[in-house]
Protein backbone atom coordinates (compact mmCIF):
# COMPACT_ATOMS: atom_id res chain seq x y z
CA UNK A 1 0.00 0.00 0.00
CA UNK A 2 3.04 2.72 1.09
CA UNK A 3 4.53 1.64 -2.10
CA UNK A 4 1.92 2.23 -4.16
CA UNK A 5 1.18 5.75 -2.41
CA UNK A 6 4.80 6.21 -2.35
CA UNK A 7 5.52 6.20 -6.16
CA UNK A 8 1.44 6.53 -7.35
CA UNK A 9 1.48 9.71 -5.58
CA UNK A 10 4.78 11.39 -6.73
CA UNK A 11 3.60 10.53 -10.57
CA UNK A 12 0.77 12.08 -9.78
CA UNK A 13 1.83 15.24 -8.51
CA UNK A 14 4.21 15.38 -10.93
CA UNK A 15 1.62 15.46 -14.11
CA UNK A 16 -0.50 18.26 -11.62
CA UNK A 17 2.52 20.22 -12.81
CA UNK A 18 3.89 20.42 -8.87
CA UNK A 19 7.49 20.97 -9.26
CA UNK A 20 9.33 18.00 -8.67
CA UNK A 21 11.48 19.82 -5.82
CA UNK A 22 7.32 20.33 -3.73
CA UNK A 23 6.25 16.76 -5.41
CA UNK A 24 9.27 15.33 -3.53
CA UNK A 25 8.68 16.47 -0.24
CA UNK A 26 4.50 16.80 -0.23
CA UNK A 27 5.03 13.08 -1.06
CA UNK A 28 7.16 12.40 1.91
CA UNK A 29 4.69 14.38 4.29
CA UNK A 30 2.08 12.60 3.32
CA UNK A 31 3.61 9.12 3.63
CA UNK A 32 4.93 10.08 6.84
CA UNK A 33 1.67 11.41 8.16
CA UNK A 34 -0.39 8.34 7.00
CA UNK A 35 2.05 5.96 8.78
CA UNK A 36 2.54 7.28 12.21
CA UNK A 37 -0.84 9.83 11.84
CA UNK A 38 1.47 12.16 14.52
CA UNK A 39 2.77 15.82 13.15
CA UNK A 40 5.43 16.33 15.23
CA UNK A 41 7.11 13.40 13.16
CA UNK A 42 7.48 16.47 10.36
CA UNK A 43 10.05 17.15 12.67
CA UNK A 44 12.51 14.37 11.19
CA UNK A 45 11.69 15.81 8.28
CA UNK A 46 13.16 19.40 8.75
CA UNK A 47 15.96 17.77 10.41
CA UNK A 48 16.37 15.43 7.09
CA UNK A 49 15.80 18.63 5.19
CA UNK A 50 18.94 20.65 6.95
CA UNK A 51 21.01 17.60 6.46
CA UNK A 52 20.76 17.08 3.46
CA UNK A 53 22.17 20.69 2.38
CA UNK A 54 24.66 20.63 5.63
CA UNK A 55 27.53 19.27 3.85
CA UNK A 56 30.87 20.34 2.11
CA UNK A 57 30.41 18.44 -0.72
CA UNK A 58 26.96 20.14 -1.86
CA UNK A 59 29.02 23.38 -1.74
CA UNK A 60 30.86 22.52 -4.68
CA UNK A 61 27.40 22.94 -6.83
CA UNK A 62 26.52 26.94 -6.50
CA UNK A 63 30.28 27.03 -6.98
CA UNK A 64 30.84 25.23 -10.03
CA UNK A 65 27.20 26.61 -11.30
CA UNK A 66 29.15 29.85 -10.64
CA UNK A 67 32.21 29.00 -12.45
CA UNK A 68 30.15 27.90 -15.67
CA UNK A 69 27.48 30.84 -15.84
CA UNK A 70 30.61 33.46 -15.65
CA UNK A 71 32.52 31.48 -18.47
CA UNK A 72 29.22 32.11 -20.54
CA UNK A 73 28.97 35.68 -19.65
CA UNK A 74 32.77 36.52 -21.15
CA UNK A 75 33.62 35.72 -24.27
CA UNK A 76 36.39 32.88 -23.04
CA UNK A 77 34.01 30.32 -25.00
CA UNK A 78 34.54 32.48 -28.17
CA UNK A 79 37.53 32.70 -28.35
CA UNK A 80 38.26 29.13 -27.31
CA UNK A 81 35.86 27.83 -30.71
CA UNK A 82 37.76 30.61 -32.80
CA UNK A 83 40.81 28.76 -31.93
CA UNK A 84 39.32 25.30 -32.52
CA UNK A 85 37.97 26.06 -35.62
CA UNK A 86 41.49 27.81 -36.74
CA UNK A 87 43.37 24.38 -35.73
CA UNK A 88 40.49 22.45 -37.38
CA UNK A 89 38.87 24.02 -40.44
CA UNK A 90 40.80 22.66 -43.11
CA UNK A 91 40.34 19.30 -42.03
CA UNK A 92 36.57 17.24 -43.52
CA UNK A 93 34.26 17.95 -41.26
CA UNK A 94 36.60 20.37 -39.24
CA UNK A 95 33.83 22.98 -38.17
CA UNK A 96 31.83 20.21 -36.70
CA UNK A 97 35.40 18.76 -34.87
CA UNK A 98 35.93 22.09 -33.45
CA UNK A 99 32.74 22.37 -32.31
CA UNK A 100 32.30 19.03 -30.55
CA UNK A 101 35.47 19.96 -29.02
CA UNK A 102 35.22 22.96 -27.70
CA UNK A 103 31.72 20.78 -26.03
CA UNK A 104 34.43 19.35 -24.98
CA UNK A 105 36.69 21.31 -23.22
CA UNK A 106 33.62 23.86 -21.94
CA UNK A 107 32.19 20.40 -20.38
CA UNK A 108 35.50 20.38 -18.56
CA UNK A 109 34.97 24.23 -17.49
CA UNK A 110 31.09 24.37 -16.87
CA UNK A 111 29.85 21.18 -15.11
CA UNK A 112 26.37 20.99 -16.93
CA UNK A 113 24.87 20.08 -20.19
CA UNK A 114 22.37 22.95 -21.07
CA UNK A 115 24.55 25.56 -19.82
CA UNK A 116 27.15 23.78 -22.00
CA UNK A 117 24.91 23.19 -24.93
CA UNK A 118 23.16 27.21 -24.77
CA UNK A 119 26.44 28.81 -24.55
CA UNK A 120 28.15 27.29 -27.69
CA UNK A 121 25.42 26.73 -29.62
CA UNK A 122 24.97 30.45 -29.67
CA UNK A 123 28.54 30.71 -30.88
CA UNK A 124 28.89 27.59 -33.26
CA UNK A 125 25.21 26.88 -34.71
CA UNK A 126 25.58 30.16 -37.17
CA UNK A 127 29.06 29.62 -37.93
CA UNK A 128 28.26 26.01 -39.07
CA UNK A 129 24.75 27.28 -41.10
CA UNK A 130 26.95 29.70 -42.54
CA UNK A 131 29.64 27.97 -43.64
CA UNK A 132 26.81 25.43 -45.48
CA UNK A 133 26.19 22.84 -42.59
CA UNK A 134 22.72 21.28 -42.29
CA UNK A 135 20.39 23.12 -39.32
CA UNK A 136 19.61 19.71 -38.38
CA UNK A 137 22.95 18.47 -38.46
CA UNK A 138 24.40 21.68 -36.49
CA UNK A 139 22.00 21.76 -34.00
CA UNK A 140 22.26 17.65 -33.35
CA UNK A 141 25.56 18.18 -32.79
CA UNK A 142 25.56 21.13 -30.25
CA UNK A 143 23.04 19.09 -28.57
CA UNK A 144 24.81 16.36 -28.30
CA UNK A 145 28.04 17.58 -27.56
CA UNK A 146 26.56 19.43 -24.64
CA UNK A 147 25.79 16.47 -23.07
CA UNK A 148 29.44 15.88 -22.15
CA UNK A 149 29.47 18.24 -19.81
CA UNK A 150 27.47 15.83 -17.30
CA UNK A 151 30.25 13.40 -18.25
CA UNK A 152 33.53 15.22 -18.22
CA UNK A 153 34.59 16.46 -14.96
CA UNK A 154 33.63 18.64 -13.14
CA UNK A 155 30.15 17.24 -13.21
CA UNK A 156 27.22 18.72 -11.16
CA UNK A 157 25.17 15.24 -11.51
CA UNK A 158 28.52 13.43 -10.12
CA UNK A 159 28.46 15.72 -7.08
CA UNK A 160 24.86 15.34 -6.79
CA UNK A 161 25.69 11.51 -6.99
CA UNK A 162 28.19 11.37 -4.48
CA UNK A 163 26.50 13.55 -1.66
CA UNK A 164 23.50 10.90 -1.57
CA UNK A 165 25.69 7.65 -2.28
CA UNK A 166 29.20 8.77 -0.19
CA UNK A 167 31.14 7.63 -3.29
CA UNK A 168 34.40 9.79 -3.82
CA UNK A 169 33.61 12.89 -6.16
CA UNK A 170 37.23 12.76 -6.70
CA UNK A 171 36.55 9.31 -8.09
CA UNK A 172 33.39 9.63 -10.04
CA UNK A 173 35.30 12.71 -11.58
CA UNK A 174 38.56 11.04 -12.82
CA UNK A 175 35.61 7.54 -13.53
CA UNK A 176 33.71 10.26 -15.95
CA UNK A 177 36.81 11.07 -18.03
CA UNK A 178 37.91 8.37 -19.98
CA UNK A 179 33.90 7.59 -20.99
CA UNK A 180 33.83 11.27 -21.88
CA UNK A 181 36.40 11.02 -24.17
CA UNK A 182 35.35 7.86 -25.69
CA UNK A 183 31.69 9.49 -26.37
CA UNK A 184 33.81 13.10 -28.03
CA UNK A 185 35.74 10.59 -30.12
CA UNK A 186 32.97 8.58 -31.45
CA UNK A 187 30.82 12.36 -31.79
CA UNK A 188 33.95 12.75 -34.07
CA UNK A 189 33.23 9.33 -35.60
CA UNK A 190 30.30 9.70 -37.07
CA UNK A 191 30.62 13.02 -38.22
CA UNK A 192 33.52 12.41 -40.55
CA UNK A 193 32.11 8.49 -41.47
CA UNK A 194 27.88 8.97 -41.39
CA UNK A 195 27.31 12.80 -41.70
CA UNK A 196 26.70 14.83 -44.73
CA UNK A 197 29.47 17.44 -44.38
CA UNK A 198 30.24 20.82 -46.67
CA UNK A 199 34.02 20.59 -48.44
CA UNK A 200 36.59 22.11 -45.91
CA UNK A 201 38.35 25.63 -45.59
CA UNK A 202 41.44 26.55 -46.68
CA UNK A 203 43.81 26.36 -43.95
CA UNK A 204 45.14 29.26 -42.22
CA UNK A 205 48.38 29.99 -41.28
CA UNK A 206 50.33 28.57 -38.75
CA UNK A 207 50.89 31.90 -37.27
CA UNK A 208 47.00 32.89 -37.06
CA UNK A 209 47.19 29.07 -35.64
CA UNK A 210 49.43 29.68 -32.82
CA UNK A 211 47.64 33.23 -32.37
CA UNK A 212 44.12 31.66 -32.35
CA UNK A 213 45.37 29.16 -29.52
CA UNK A 214 46.91 31.64 -28.16
CA UNK A 215 44.02 33.90 -26.94
CA UNK A 216 41.76 30.69 -25.81
CA UNK A 217 45.13 30.04 -23.45
CA UNK A 218 43.26 31.19 -20.29
CA UNK A 219 40.08 29.16 -21.40
CA UNK A 220 43.03 26.23 -22.22
CA UNK A 221 44.15 26.42 -18.70
CA UNK A 222 41.21 26.27 -16.49
CA UNK A 223 40.81 22.23 -17.02
CA UNK A 224 44.36 22.06 -15.74
CA UNK A 225 43.95 24.03 -13.04
CA UNK A 226 40.87 22.68 -11.84
CA UNK A 227 41.50 18.92 -12.41
CA UNK A 228 45.64 19.75 -11.95
CA UNK A 229 44.46 20.70 -8.61
CA UNK A 230 42.29 18.10 -7.69
CA UNK A 231 44.33 14.93 -8.72
CA UNK A 232 47.56 16.97 -7.60
CA UNK A 233 46.10 16.79 -4.06
CA UNK A 234 46.47 20.73 -3.81
CA UNK A 235 42.79 20.99 -3.10
CA UNK A 236 39.70 19.22 -3.09
CA UNK A 237 36.92 19.27 -5.54
CA UNK A 238 34.73 21.69 -3.76
CA UNK A 239 37.47 24.16 -3.51
CA UNK A 240 38.53 23.70 -7.11
CA UNK A 241 35.09 25.16 -7.94
CA UNK A 242 35.88 28.60 -5.98
CA UNK A 243 39.66 28.83 -6.89
CA UNK A 244 38.17 27.94 -11.18
CA UNK A 245 34.94 30.48 -10.78
CA UNK A 246 37.82 33.49 -9.44
CA UNK A 247 40.15 32.55 -11.53
CA UNK A 248 37.29 32.90 -14.62
CA UNK A 249 35.70 36.05 -12.69
CA UNK A 250 39.37 37.36 -13.22
CA UNK A 251 40.26 36.18 -16.54
CA UNK A 252 36.63 38.19 -17.63
CA UNK A 253 37.83 41.39 -15.60
CA UNK A 254 41.16 41.24 -17.69
CA UNK A 255 40.78 40.50 -20.90
CA UNK A 256 36.73 41.27 -21.80
CA UNK A 257 35.54 44.80 -21.84
CA UNK A 258 32.16 44.43 -22.00
CA UNK A 259 32.23 42.00 -18.61
CA UNK A 260 31.86 44.74 -15.80
CA UNK A 261 30.25 44.72 -12.44
CA UNK A 262 26.82 44.52 -13.30
CA UNK A 263 27.77 41.13 -15.77
CA UNK A 264 29.32 39.75 -12.70
CA UNK A 265 25.91 40.72 -10.65
CA UNK A 266 23.50 38.82 -13.28
CA UNK A 267 26.39 35.84 -13.02
CA UNK A 268 25.76 35.95 -9.52
CA UNK A 269 21.92 36.27 -9.84
CA UNK A 270 21.66 32.99 -12.34
CA UNK A 271 23.68 31.12 -10.00
CA UNK A 272 21.35 31.64 -7.32
CA UNK A 273 18.69 31.20 -9.72
CA UNK A 274 20.13 27.13 -10.85
CA UNK A 275 21.61 26.38 -7.62
CA UNK A 276 17.93 26.74 -5.68
CA UNK A 277 16.05 24.99 -8.59
CA UNK A 278 18.86 21.86 -7.73
CA UNK A 279 19.02 22.51 -3.78
CA UNK A 280 15.62 22.29 -3.64
CA UNK A 281 14.86 18.95 -4.89
CA UNK A 282 18.11 17.75 -2.89
CA UNK A 283 15.88 18.95 0.02
CA UNK A 284 12.84 17.07 -1.63
CA UNK A 285 14.60 14.06 -2.55
CA UNK A 286 16.42 13.56 1.03
CA UNK A 287 12.41 13.75 2.86
CA UNK A 288 11.48 11.25 0.01
CA UNK A 289 14.49 9.27 1.02
CA UNK A 290 14.20 10.08 4.48
CA UNK A 291 10.34 8.85 4.73
CA UNK A 292 10.97 5.41 2.70
CA UNK A 293 13.46 4.75 4.84
CA UNK A 294 11.36 4.76 7.94
CA UNK A 295 8.84 2.78 5.67
CA UNK A 296 12.04 -0.18 4.89
CA UNK A 297 10.20 0.95 1.61
CA UNK A 298 14.21 0.72 -0.59
CA UNK A 299 14.83 -2.17 1.99
CA UNK A 300 11.74 -4.32 0.68
CA UNK A 301 12.21 -3.58 -3.37
CA UNK A 302 15.81 -4.58 -2.69
CA UNK A 303 14.73 -7.66 -1.30
CA UNK A 304 11.82 -8.15 -3.77
CA UNK A 305 14.54 -7.73 -6.63
CA UNK A 306 16.87 -10.17 -5.24
CA UNK A 307 14.16 -12.81 -5.00
CA UNK A 308 13.54 -12.93 -8.52
CA UNK A 309 16.62 -14.65 -8.93
CA UNK A 310 17.94 -13.58 -12.17
CA UNK A 311 21.47 -12.81 -13.34
CA UNK A 312 23.04 -9.69 -11.60
CA UNK A 313 23.79 -7.79 -15.07
CA UNK A 314 20.09 -8.75 -16.52
CA UNK A 315 18.89 -6.71 -13.31
CA UNK A 316 21.17 -4.12 -13.97
CA UNK A 317 20.21 -3.70 -18.02
CA UNK A 318 16.48 -3.99 -16.39
CA UNK A 319 17.55 -0.74 -14.17
CA UNK A 320 19.12 1.19 -17.35
CA UNK A 321 16.34 0.48 -19.42
CA UNK A 322 13.77 1.89 -16.89
CA UNK A 323 15.97 5.15 -15.99
CA UNK A 324 16.52 5.45 -20.32
CA UNK A 325 13.15 5.75 -20.29
CA UNK A 326 12.30 8.20 -17.30
CA UNK A 327 15.07 10.13 -19.08
CA UNK A 328 12.49 10.69 -21.91
CA UNK A 329 9.92 12.37 -19.41
CA UNK A 330 12.41 13.65 -16.67
CA UNK A 331 15.02 16.01 -16.43
CA UNK A 332 18.62 14.44 -15.33
CA UNK A 333 18.35 15.94 -12.02
CA UNK A 334 15.57 15.21 -11.10
CA UNK A 335 16.18 11.56 -11.83
CA UNK A 336 19.39 10.91 -9.99
CA UNK A 337 17.44 12.33 -6.95
CA UNK A 338 14.78 10.51 -7.11
CA UNK A 339 15.79 6.87 -8.33
CA UNK A 340 19.57 6.79 -6.43
CA UNK A 341 18.07 6.47 -2.87
CA UNK A 342 15.70 3.66 -4.55
CA UNK A 343 18.30 2.06 -6.53
CA UNK A 344 21.19 2.05 -5.35
CA UNK A 345 20.55 -0.40 -2.15
CA UNK A 346 19.99 -2.64 -5.11
CA UNK A 347 23.20 -1.93 -6.61
CA UNK A 348 25.06 -2.55 -4.05
CA UNK A 349 23.45 -5.69 -2.71
CA UNK A 350 24.64 -7.13 -6.38
CA UNK A 351 28.14 -5.96 -5.86
CA UNK A 352 28.16 -3.56 -8.66
CA UNK A 353 31.05 -0.84 -8.35
CA UNK A 354 29.12 2.02 -7.50
CA UNK A 355 31.98 4.45 -9.43
CA UNK A 356 30.95 2.43 -12.58
CA UNK A 357 27.00 2.69 -11.65
CA UNK A 358 27.49 6.18 -11.17
CA UNK A 359 29.49 6.80 -14.49
CA UNK A 360 26.45 4.73 -16.63
CA UNK A 361 23.66 6.48 -14.57
CA UNK A 362 25.13 10.01 -15.61
CA UNK A 363 25.36 8.70 -19.56
CA UNK A 364 21.63 7.45 -19.36
CA UNK A 365 20.69 10.74 -18.42
CA UNK A 366 23.08 12.09 -21.01
CA UNK A 367 21.30 10.09 -23.53
CA UNK A 368 17.73 11.16 -21.52
CA UNK A 369 18.87 15.02 -22.42
CA UNK A 370 19.04 14.68 -26.27
CA UNK A 371 15.69 11.83 -26.46
CA UNK A 372 12.30 12.73 -27.59
CA UNK A 373 10.02 14.07 -26.90
CA UNK A 374 11.31 16.06 -23.76
CA UNK A 375 15.04 15.84 -24.18
CA UNK A 376 16.03 19.20 -22.02
CA UNK A 377 19.18 19.77 -24.64
CA UNK A 378 17.00 19.44 -27.55
CA UNK A 379 14.75 22.08 -26.28
CA UNK A 380 17.66 23.98 -25.28
CA UNK A 381 18.66 24.56 -28.39
CA UNK A 382 15.56 25.10 -30.00
CA UNK A 383 15.28 27.83 -27.80
CA UNK A 384 18.34 29.39 -29.27
CA UNK A 385 17.26 28.23 -33.13
CA UNK A 386 13.61 30.20 -34.17
CA UNK A 387 13.45 28.53 -37.96
CA UNK A 388 14.09 24.52 -36.22
CA UNK A 389 10.68 22.96 -35.85
CA UNK A 390 10.30 20.74 -33.37
CA UNK A 391 9.94 17.57 -35.52
CA UNK A 392 12.97 18.39 -37.36
CA UNK A 393 14.74 18.88 -34.19
CA UNK A 394 14.05 15.18 -32.95
CA UNK A 395 14.61 13.71 -36.61
CA UNK A 396 18.12 15.56 -35.84
CA UNK A 397 18.88 14.12 -32.97
CA UNK A 398 18.39 10.52 -33.55
CA UNK A 399 21.93 9.56 -34.82
CA UNK A 400 23.20 11.09 -32.24
CA UNK A 401 20.94 9.22 -29.71
CA UNK A 402 22.81 6.25 -31.39
CA UNK A 403 26.34 7.27 -30.82
CA UNK A 404 25.14 7.97 -27.32
CA UNK A 405 23.94 4.12 -26.93
CA UNK A 406 27.03 2.64 -28.42
CA UNK A 407 28.90 4.66 -25.74
CA UNK A 408 26.76 3.06 -23.01
CA UNK A 409 27.00 -0.19 -24.33
CA UNK A 410 31.19 0.20 -24.53
CA UNK A 411 31.18 1.07 -20.80
CA UNK A 412 28.77 -1.33 -19.42
CA UNK A 413 30.50 -4.47 -21.71
CA UNK A 414 34.33 -3.10 -20.31
CA UNK A 415 33.98 -1.78 -16.80
CA UNK A 416 37.59 -0.53 -16.99
CA UNK A 417 37.06 2.22 -19.03
CA UNK A 418 35.49 3.93 -16.06
CA UNK A 419 37.39 2.59 -13.04
CA UNK A 420 40.94 2.20 -14.81
CA UNK A 421 41.63 5.88 -14.39
CA UNK A 422 40.54 6.51 -10.77
CA UNK A 423 42.04 3.22 -9.63
CA UNK A 424 45.60 4.40 -11.18
CA UNK A 425 44.77 8.17 -9.72
CA UNK A 426 43.72 6.99 -6.05
CA UNK B 1 -4.90 46.57 -1.54
CA UNK B 2 -4.21 42.96 -3.07
CA UNK B 3 -1.64 44.13 -5.37
CA UNK B 4 -0.01 46.04 -2.45
CA UNK B 5 0.32 42.98 -0.42
CA UNK B 6 1.14 41.23 -3.43
CA UNK B 7 4.16 43.64 -4.55
CA UNK B 8 5.26 43.44 -0.09
CA UNK B 9 5.47 39.99 -0.62
CA UNK B 10 7.66 40.43 -3.72
CA UNK B 11 10.40 42.55 -2.44
CA UNK B 12 10.66 40.49 0.71
CA UNK B 13 11.30 37.34 -0.90
CA UNK B 14 13.36 39.74 -3.15
CA UNK B 15 15.72 41.22 -0.08
CA UNK B 16 16.03 37.31 0.65
CA UNK B 17 16.82 35.97 -2.93
CA UNK B 18 19.80 38.96 -2.68
CA UNK B 19 20.73 38.02 0.92
CA UNK B 20 21.19 34.50 -1.15
CA UNK B 21 23.45 35.79 -4.32
CA UNK B 22 25.74 37.98 -1.18
CA UNK B 23 25.67 34.46 0.58
CA UNK B 24 27.07 32.77 -3.18
CA UNK B 25 29.91 35.41 -3.10
CA UNK B 26 30.72 34.92 0.28
CA UNK B 27 31.03 31.16 0.09
CA UNK B 28 33.50 31.80 -3.25
CA UNK B 29 35.44 34.28 -1.75
CA UNK B 30 35.60 32.12 1.54
CA UNK B 31 36.61 28.56 -0.18
CA UNK B 32 39.17 30.61 -2.08
CA UNK B 33 40.98 32.17 0.62
CA UNK B 34 41.08 28.89 2.63
CA UNK B 35 43.18 27.59 -0.28
CA UNK B 36 45.59 30.89 -0.33
CA UNK B 37 46.00 31.11 2.97
CA UNK B 38 46.57 27.43 3.71
CA UNK B 39 49.16 27.23 0.44
CA UNK B 40 51.05 29.93 1.82
CA UNK B 41 51.00 29.52 5.41
CA UNK B 42 49.98 26.30 5.35
CA UNK B 43 47.43 25.94 7.50
CA UNK B 44 44.40 27.95 7.44
CA UNK B 45 41.06 29.60 10.14
CA UNK B 46 39.12 26.48 10.34
CA UNK B 47 35.88 28.68 10.10
CA UNK B 48 37.04 29.51 6.47
CA UNK B 49 36.06 25.60 5.38
CA UNK B 50 32.72 25.88 8.23
CA UNK B 51 31.16 28.94 6.99
CA UNK B 52 30.60 27.84 3.55
CA UNK B 53 28.24 24.94 4.78
CA UNK B 54 26.19 27.61 6.42
CA UNK B 55 25.93 30.11 3.29
CA UNK B 56 24.57 26.69 1.58
CA UNK B 57 22.11 26.24 3.91
CA UNK B 58 21.11 30.25 3.45
CA UNK B 59 21.14 30.11 -0.06
CA UNK B 60 19.00 26.69 -0.47
CA UNK B 61 16.01 27.82 1.60
CA UNK B 62 16.50 31.65 1.47
CA UNK B 63 15.62 31.92 -2.17
CA UNK B 64 13.63 29.22 -3.00
CA UNK B 65 10.25 31.35 -2.54
CA UNK B 66 11.10 33.99 -4.92
CA UNK B 67 12.31 31.41 -7.83
CA UNK B 68 8.63 29.70 -7.18
CA UNK B 69 7.28 33.33 -8.04
CA UNK B 70 9.65 33.71 -11.23
CA UNK B 71 8.32 29.92 -12.16
CA UNK B 72 11.78 28.68 -12.15
CA UNK B 73 11.64 25.20 -10.54
CA UNK B 74 11.85 21.90 -12.81
CA UNK B 75 8.11 20.99 -13.46
CA UNK B 76 7.40 18.21 -15.69
CA UNK B 77 4.66 19.82 -18.16
CA UNK B 78 3.70 16.82 -20.60
CA UNK B 79 0.29 16.64 -19.19
CA UNK B 80 -0.27 20.01 -18.74
CA UNK B 81 0.40 21.00 -22.26
CA UNK B 82 -2.51 18.79 -23.32
CA UNK B 83 -5.14 20.63 -21.08
CA UNK B 84 -7.58 22.48 -21.93
CA UNK B 85 -7.31 26.27 -19.85
CA UNK B 86 -9.80 25.81 -17.42
CA UNK B 87 -8.38 21.94 -16.61
CA UNK B 88 -5.09 23.56 -16.68
CA UNK B 89 -6.29 26.08 -14.04
CA UNK B 90 -8.05 23.62 -11.87
CA UNK B 91 -4.90 21.55 -11.62
CA UNK B 92 -2.77 24.12 -10.86
CA UNK B 93 -5.07 25.07 -7.85
CA UNK B 94 -5.06 21.63 -6.69
CA UNK B 95 -1.47 21.26 -6.84
CA UNK B 96 -0.78 24.82 -4.91
CA UNK B 97 -2.72 22.79 -2.32
CA UNK B 98 -1.32 20.12 -1.96
CA UNK B 99 2.35 22.00 -1.97
CA UNK B 100 0.87 24.17 1.28
CA UNK B 101 0.66 20.92 2.92
CA UNK B 102 4.23 20.39 2.22
CA UNK B 103 5.45 24.08 2.98
CA UNK B 104 2.79 24.21 6.30
CA UNK B 105 4.86 21.01 7.52
CA UNK B 106 8.31 21.93 6.92
CA UNK B 107 7.59 25.36 8.39
CA UNK B 108 5.82 23.97 11.31
CA UNK B 109 9.03 20.89 11.76
CA UNK B 110 11.68 23.41 11.26
CA UNK B 111 10.59 26.05 13.89
CA UNK B 112 10.02 22.81 16.45
CA UNK B 113 14.03 21.87 15.66
CA UNK B 114 15.19 25.55 15.80
CA UNK B 115 13.33 26.70 18.84
CA UNK B 116 14.86 23.34 20.65
CA UNK B 117 18.41 23.68 19.65
CA UNK B 118 17.51 27.81 20.88
CA UNK B 119 16.27 26.26 24.49
CA UNK B 120 19.23 23.45 24.51
CA UNK B 121 21.92 25.86 23.68
CA UNK B 122 23.06 23.23 21.06
CA UNK B 123 26.16 24.76 19.21
CA UNK B 124 27.89 23.37 15.50
CA UNK B 125 30.82 21.49 15.86
CA UNK B 126 32.99 23.82 14.02
CA UNK B 127 36.20 25.55 14.82
CA UNK B 128 34.40 28.76 15.70
CA UNK B 129 31.03 27.16 17.69
CA UNK B 130 27.98 28.74 16.63
CA UNK B 131 24.41 28.56 17.93
CA UNK B 132 23.06 25.73 16.09
CA UNK B 133 19.58 27.33 15.70
CA UNK B 134 21.07 30.15 13.84
CA UNK B 135 21.50 28.15 10.68
CA UNK B 136 18.43 25.92 11.42
CA UNK B 137 16.36 28.99 11.10
CA UNK B 138 16.32 29.20 7.30
CA UNK B 139 14.15 25.83 7.25
CA UNK B 140 11.65 27.98 8.74
CA UNK B 141 11.83 31.13 7.46
CA UNK B 142 12.12 29.53 4.17
CA UNK B 143 9.39 27.46 4.43
CA UNK B 144 7.47 30.30 6.00
CA UNK B 145 8.06 32.75 2.25
CA UNK B 146 6.93 29.36 0.86
CA UNK B 147 3.63 29.06 2.60
CA UNK B 148 3.17 32.87 1.66
CA UNK B 149 3.85 32.45 -1.65
CA UNK B 150 1.91 29.81 -2.00
CA UNK B 151 -1.08 31.45 -0.61
CA UNK B 152 -0.41 34.61 -3.11
CA UNK B 153 -0.31 32.21 -6.00
CA UNK B 154 -3.11 30.13 -4.82
CA UNK B 155 -5.46 33.57 -4.72
CA UNK B 156 -4.35 34.60 -8.48
CA UNK B 157 -5.35 31.42 -9.30
CA UNK B 158 -8.86 31.88 -7.96
CA UNK B 159 -9.29 35.07 -9.08
CA UNK B 160 -8.18 34.16 -12.32
CA UNK B 161 -5.17 36.16 -12.76
CA UNK B 162 -2.26 32.99 -12.92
Amino acid sequence: MEHVLAFGGLILLLMLGLPVAFALGATAVALLLIHTGNLYDTTQLAIAGFKSIDSFVLVALPLYVLLGESFAAGSISQRLYRSASALTQHMRGGLGIATVSSCGVFAAISGSSMTNAVTLGRITIPEMRARGYDKGLAAGLVASGGTLGMLIPPSLAFILYSALTDTSVRDLFAAGLMPGLLQLALLILFLLVMARIPASQPAVSWNERLSALFTAGWALALPIIVLGGIYGGVFTATEAAAVGAIYVIAVNFLTDRDFDLGALWRSVRLTVETSTRLLSIVIGSSLLGHSMIILQIPQQITAAVVALSLPPMLILIGLLLVLTLLGCFLDPISITLISVPIIFPVITAFGFDPIWFGVLLVMILELGMITPPVGMNLFAIQSIMDDLRTTEMWRAALPFVGVSAVAIIVVLMFPEVATWLPGILR
Amino acid sequence: MWRVLDRSLEMIELFFFTISAVAVVAMTLSVSADVAIRSTAGSSPGWLSDFPTFFNITLAFTAMAFVFRRRQHIVVDVLLLNLSPRARRVANIVALCIAQVYFIALFWGGTQVAWRSYELGNMSFTSVEVPMFIPQAAVPLGALLLVCEGVAQLAKALRGDA
